[in-house]
């Protein structure tokens, strides 16, 4: 009886040193969930690049779209130029882009409306642009338009009748809006073609502009003497590329 | 009487008397709790500090720039460096190959921009360190909070308490950015027709997943060598004709652990002379040991004097037991029972004492030491500092409970032998 109890107790206490015998822990943060690893290039212009944002690495669309749509494990590349044609793009932003291999590129090379003005050339070029971005099918290219240009304000000054508070002229007095609404129009066709022609989507920011503008939100996405959107017209174009990223996402091989 | 019987007597005669018994195996659990505690603590402290000064832990290492010496290169702890020199793979090789080095860790980085959570807070240029992060514990890098990144991540990083500055943030709020997102972009620059340095950024995004005090690199973000390699990789590319200054040591640094602390010197010096400029806290490390060794000698007495009470506890309770008991003994040794039976039972009865106050006292001891620990804890962290972990070594386990019992059966030996000689007539006539 005594014995037992002896031995009970021994065998008890020895259970709960050896349960204490430790090395001591420190305060854990969880691993981090990577996801895939993708790489997200934007192809573009001005406005790709920032353009009109004070802060283009916070502000400009396709840095939004890489924030929102992608994951964490994601890396972003923007090579997006100022007043660049689509042979200056294809020089400068395609070779480093292919280097990239990139699973998504956005491309948004519109500038030729008033640097060449050749639509015809321009869509032949495109289409073989967006052939080679696609590396047989590896990278998800997506396309977009020109948006409507007869609301920026840098043009507005250019009318005859130039809103209260814009500013000088920068474009020239003789500016043409309806010549330039037409050429946009032609553009965008020629877009519109080579993304049909390229299997890609496109994405219609021509037509989200003037959805804007009859619900009286356009003006919002433009500040200034400028010629370029502002932060709300990044967020908004942003939000209009975002659906065909994600899409592109769940297509990709 | 064999040794089973006299184990037996002497758990009756506990169990006759367990109200003395508890008191006495009480007095030993005090001694083995304090003495315990003492052990645990001294071993947390000496696991922290005395055995990375003595093994060559970031106290003890070298830093290395990549730098040639400065004119007054070993006078001082932290020279003031010389001309850029780049560190290549053949002068790491160099140095692993000296004899008083044990290690060599490398040290990466990039420039960077990066891009905080909050909006008010503008992009700001820094640098990214990166490092073999499995060995961060030999470098002179403190987790303030949080913990640093995954040896091969791609998307956690730890900043510095510059990057707190940056984000409004102090030491004693830097948990709010763990779990925070930074953009961090890496600069490349490109040919350009205008007159401007045409730099494009490589973008990643990495997850806050600790803040550190570090002394290894003048970088404000951390992260795994993979994350360092692809930034620089990037930023390798750039158009040689744009201007734009890239770094062109492959290493922005080394830490170099000496084969021991007296040879922090001798390192020191063979690293110089390999045409290197470096920098350690010798003048701390000693500082420091000194420091260390009083507080030592101050818990050893404060241990020893505990091991004293303790057996002049046992002692006392085992002589009154004698007294108590001179009737028992008159009656064991009428029939038949041997001088050394009786001493065999009151040892037996004092090894049992010392076991069980040996085995409450170091649990006790190790209650009071996780106590200790968070109340340490506690003020480490208020003061920005990792905390200490507090163990129980098995070292401490069974020297606490066999050293108990060895102690109890020495203090019993006096009573015992009075017990022994006690003639049985006067043992029975005097009851």
């Amino acid at each position: 009886m005594m014995r037992g109890r002896a031995v009970r107790l021994l065998a008890a206490t020895l259970v709960v040193i050896g349960s204490a015998c430790s090395r001591g822990s420190n305060a854990t943060v969880p691993p981090t969930r990577r996801g895939p690893n993708l790489t997200y290039v934007a192809i573009g212009n001005g406005e790709t690049a920032g353009n009109s944002v004070k802060n283009r690495i916070r502000s400009a669309w396709p840095q939004i779209v890489y924030r929102t749509v992608f994951p964490r494990s994601a890396i972003f590349v923007n090579l997006g130029q100022n007043s660049v044609t689509i042979d200056e793009a294809a020089a400068s932003q395609l070779p480093v882009a292919l280097s990239l291999a990139p699973d998504v590129v956005t491309v948004e090379l519109t500038d030729d409306t008033f640097l060449t003005r050749d639509a015809t050339g321009y869509q032949a070029k495109l289409e073989r642009f967006v052939q080679r971005l696609q590396r047989g099918g590896r990278t998800r290219v997506i396309l977009g338009n020109i948006p409507p240009g007869d609301r920026e304000p840098g043009v507005l000054a250019c009318t005859p009748n130039p809103p209260a508070g814009s500013g000088p002229c920068r474009i020239g007095s003789g500016f043409d809006i309806d010549a330039s609404n037409a050429r946009d129009a032609e553009f965008n066709q020629a877009i519109a073609a080579a993304a049909a022609a390229s299997a890609v989507p496109l994405v219609d920011l021509h037509a989200a502009f003037l959805r804007a503008r009859a619900a009286g939100n356009e003006d919002a996405f433009y500040a200034g003497n400028d010629f370029s959107p502002n932060e709300a017209g990044h967020a908004f174009i942003a939000r209009q590329f975002e659906p065909a990223v994600r899409a592109a996402l769940k297509s990709r091989p | 009487m064999n040794w089973p019987d006299a184990f037996l007597a002497a758990l009756r005669s506990l169990d006759r008397r367990a109200g003395r018994a508890a008191l006495t195996v009480l007095a030993v659990a005090l001694a083995a709790a304090l003495l315990s505690a003492l052990l645990i603590v001294s071993t947390a402290a000496r696991t922290r500090v005395l055995d990375q000064l003595a093994k060559g832990g970031p106290l003890a290492g070298i830093q290395v720039a990549a730098a040639a010496p400065g004119p007054q290169a070993l006078d001082a702890d932290t020279p003031r460096p010389g001309r850029p020199r780049d560190i290549d793979a053949d002068a790491v090789r160099r140095i692993r190959a000296l004899r008083s080095v044990r290690s060599v860790v490398t040290l990466e980085s990039n420039p960077v921009l990066a891009v905080a959570p909050s909006a008010a807070i503008q992009p700001f240029q820094d640098t990214l360190a990166g490092l073999d992060l499995r060995r961060v514990r030999t470098l002179p890098i403190t987790v303030i909070v949080g913990r640093s990144p995954t040896p091969d991540s791609l998307t956690e990083v730890a900043v510095t308490e510059g990057y707190l500055r940056r984000v409004g943030l102090t030491r004693a709020t830097a948990a709010k950015a763990v779990g925070t997102e930074v953009e961090i972009g890496a600069p490349r620059s490109f040919p350009s027709s205008r007159d401007r340095i045409d730099v494009r950024g490589r973008w990643t995004r990495a997850e806050i997943v600790g803040v550190v005090a570090q002394q290894a690199i003048d970088a404000q973000f951390l992260g795994s060598r993979a994350m360092v390699r692809a930034a620089r990789a990037w930023t390798a590319q750039s158009d040689p004709d744009s201007g734009f200054e890239l770094p062109s040591s492959r290493y922005a640094g080394l830490f170099v652990v000496a084969d021991g602390l007296d040879r922090v010197g001798s390192a020191r010096a063979s690293i110089t002379r390999l045409g290197y400029s470096t920098s350690s806290p010798e003048n701390l490390i000693e500082t420091v040991r000194r420091y260390l060794r009083v507080v030592e000698i101050v818990l050893a007495g404060i241990g020893l004097i505990a091991l004293a009470i303790a057996a002049l506890g046992i002692t006392n309770a085992l002589l009154a037991a004698v007294r108590e008991r001179r009737r028992e003994i008159g009656v064991l040794k009428a029939i038949g029972a041997r001088d050394r039976d009786v001493r065999r039972i009151f040892l037996i009865e004092a090894g049992i004492t010392g076991l069980i106050g040996g085995l409450v006292g170091t649990v006790a001891g190790y209650g009071i030491a996780r106590i200790l620990g968070a109340v340490v804890n506690q003020y480490l962290v208020d003061q920005g500092l990792p905390g200490v972990g507090i163990g129980l070594p098995a070292l401490v386990v069974v020297g606490g409970v066999l050293g108990s019992a060895m102690l109890a059966v020495l203090a019993g030996i006096t009573p015992a032998q009075r017990a022994a000689r006690l003639p049985a007539r006067q043992a029975m006539g005097d009851a």
